[in-house]
């Protein structure tokens, strides 16, 4: 059965008209389990939790004091319908689980490899015990329909666009879907108190493909969640993050790096909620946008009563190539709370004048320099990114 | 004397509404140094944006010939590719491009050839040594937080790696303390003795020009070329400043 999912919704409507208060999914096709191969290392405990176990078959809540229920109950960036997508399609609960006091250099490498004519969706849980330290790289791919062979779009990084007529819904996919590829995942995380998290996320899906990708992440007391996600390709993309920071001295590192070209579509909606005292939140969005690509970040620091002395920063800095492409922003700060702050800075521009003079006075061509400063951008990004081998693969696929 | 690289022509710029330039005539030779004098606001650093193909700079009259070819329809990039270089009064932060990969690529650019890694680390440390500069800024984004000392030695850097027929210095002691400027000039006199290449020096003061050899000294003055001389000017200048070219 199709559904159509409203999701990225902002946790304060502004006026309809502006068209950026939530985005719509039409037509999502029933989806099956995504493909994914993981590389665990020994100190960390993997589990696959069946459909049938977390009761997704059966609509119900998991069990009560389950692992499973824990990580479900964890609410994601894109909201409820996200959470009903996974729960009405038999996905099973794939858990990395870090014991308390173990840190863990070597990463969690998954593998997510998605077909066009066989829509897809994941459902990761991550749970960090007291004191541990946990770095989960994963890599989206998808393959074309004809062969099953891997693709990434264009190596160069700048992949052709969708064909889709769709310049008027920007929100709404029902007609692409039928001429497209689809994959969702879902990933749920818990820090306990003093552990760290560290998630990489590289999408480089081919053009064809809409992907949805929500995270919803609950910071302890003392913890730290650190998020780098890097979106070089899909079509259009939607993209979730909600972190609870409800325990003293939590705190949110969350980066986002984006290339888009063409009729490309970047839809975000990060959340961060803090309710503990003196959390802090940091958000770093920074992009590149070319042909007639469409970026909306909304990015929302939310000081509830209890965040005393809590910090929250959202940064964005974005690069606008060309003249048809359509830049949004919405930063939203709301405050419960005296004793906070919330700080949000842009940057959007075209590159400036100056600074172009300057780096062609080195004999560098005007296209090349464009192509320099996006690559920058993406490695500034990644500089966060401490394992080398997906810097690598990043930078592979800018070359 | 020595066979013309740079032949400035009755030129004159404008900078948005206004004439900045007005008629200017320059000769430079191949290997040599010539230094372009002048009180605050002369137009010093506007011949060398104009020179460059600074957009933003508006030739409204007369002609560039760089070793005979005509400049004025030549864009940023090529006059580079061409052999002429800018060093800039205040270089700009290139936040995500790193120092050795910024020389690195405008190399790439200029010969249209990938460059051996190896070879070019190499070379790039050597320079950087001449330069007195820790290696560790090589991996450093471009300018970015370095001191203003460290600015002006990463153009030197440039200069030194690129290897340009014609390097404008614009103001490079400036802001430079006394061990500073004595380290830029040796890079300086590197680059003339490893390529024999011509320089003009703007500058308003004369730090910089102890340790090398001046063939030509121009005074600019309200937008007018309005004494030349030997190497000897530059010291009259430091002895009685620019008074009476103003007045002029």
């Amino acid at each position: 059965m199709e559904m159509d999912m409203t999701i990225n919704r902002l946790p304060a409507p502004t006026w309809n008209w502006l068209h950026v208060n939530e985005a719509t999914v039409k037509g999502v096709p029933a989806l099956q389990a995504g493909k994914m191969e993981d590389e665990t290392p020994e100190t960390i405990e993997k589990q696959v939790v069946s459909c049938a176990v977390w009761n997704c078959d059966s609509k119900k809540q998991p069990d009560a004091g389950t692992l499973s229920a824990e990580l479900l109950q964890i609410p994601g960036g894109m909201g409820a319908d996200m959470d009903q997508l996974m729960a009405q399609n038999p996905t099973d609960l794939h858990t990395w689980t870090i014991a308390a006091g173990v840190k863990e250099s070597e990463p969690v490498r998954l593998h997510f490899t998605y077909e066009p004519d066989a829509p897809a969706q994941n459902l990761i849980g991550i749970n960090a015990e007291e004191g541990s330290e946990i770095t989960v790289i994963m890599d989206f791919r998808g393959t074309d329909s004809a062969h099953g062979k891997l693709t990434d779009g264009e190596t160069n990084g700048f992949k052709p666009g969708n064909t889709a007529d769709d310049d008027q819904a920007v929100y709404d996919e029902s007609e692409n879907l039928k001429q497209r590829g689809l994959a969702a995942i879902q990933t749920k995380i818990s820090a306990k108190k003093g552990a760290k998290v560290h998630l990489v996320q590289i999408q480089r899906l081919p053009e064809n493909f809409t992907f949805l990708n929500d995270v919803g992440t609950d910071c302890g007391e003392d913890a730290l969640i650190d998020t780098v996600q890097v979106v070089l390709g899909g079509g259009d993309t939607y993209m979730g993050m909600r972190t609870d920071l409800g325990a003293k001295a939590g705190s949110l590192e969350s980066k986002v790096g984006y290339l888009l070209d063409k009729k490309e579509k970047l839809d975000l909606n990060y959340l961060a909620y803090h309710t503990g005292a003196k959390t802090t939140s940091r958000m770093d969005v920074s992009g590149v946008l070319r042909g007639e690509s469409q970026k909306l970040f909304r990015g929302t620091i939310d000081f509830r009563n209890g965040s005393v002395g809590a910090k929250g920063d959202e940064k964005e800095d974005v690069l606008l190539f060309s003249d048809n492409v359509i830049n949004r922003t919405v930063p939203l700060i709301l405050c419960e709370e005296e004793d906070v702050e919330g700080n949000h800075g842009a940057t959007i521009g075209k590159l400036d004048e100056a600074l172009l003079f300057y780096l062609s006075s080195r004999g560098i061509a005007e296209e090349e320099i464009y192509e320099m400063m996006a690559r920058a951008r993406i490695d500034a990004i990644c500089s966060g990114i401490a394992d080398e081998k997906t810097q690598e693969l990043v930078q592979g696929y800018l070359v | 004397m020595s066979e013309k690289l740079l032949q400035v022509k009755n030129l004159s710029v404008r900078v948005e509404e206004k004439e900045i330039l007005h008629g200017i005539n320059l000769e430079i030779g191949k290997g040599e140094t010539h230094v372009l004098m002048g009180p605050n606001g002369a137009g010093k650093s506007t011949l060398g944006y104009a020179l460059m193909g600074n957009p933003g700079y508006q030739v409204t009259g007369g002609q560039i010939l760089f070793d005979g070819n005509d400049l004025n329809e030549v864009s940023v990039s090529d006059r580079a590719k061409a052999g002429l270089f800018l060093s800039f009064q205040n270089p700009l932060e290139v936040p995500g491009i790193t120092l050795s990969n910024f020389i690195r690529s405008a190399l790439e650019q200029r010969t249209g050839e990938r460059i051996r890694l190896w070879d070019f680390r190499k070379e790039l440390e050597a320079k950087m040594e001449i330069l007195q500069m820790d290696k560790s800024y090589a991996k450093r984004d471009l300018n970015v937080g370095f001191s203003g000392g460290e600015k002006k030695k990463a153009e030197i850097l440039q200069l030194l790696m690129m290897k340009p027929q014609l390097a404008i210095l614009d103001e490079t002691d400036s802001g430079l303390d006394v061990d500073a400027v004595r380290t830029v000039s040796r890079g300086v006199e590197e680059y003339q003795k490893d390529k024999d290449g011509s320089l003009l020096i703007i500058t308003h003061s004369t730090r910089i020009l102890e340790s090398l050899h001046v063939d030509v000294t121009h005074v600019l003055a309200n937008g007018r070329i309005v004494a030349e001389g030997d190497g000897s000017l530059v010291d009259e200048i430091n002895e009685n400043g620019f008074e009476r070219f103003e007045q002029g």
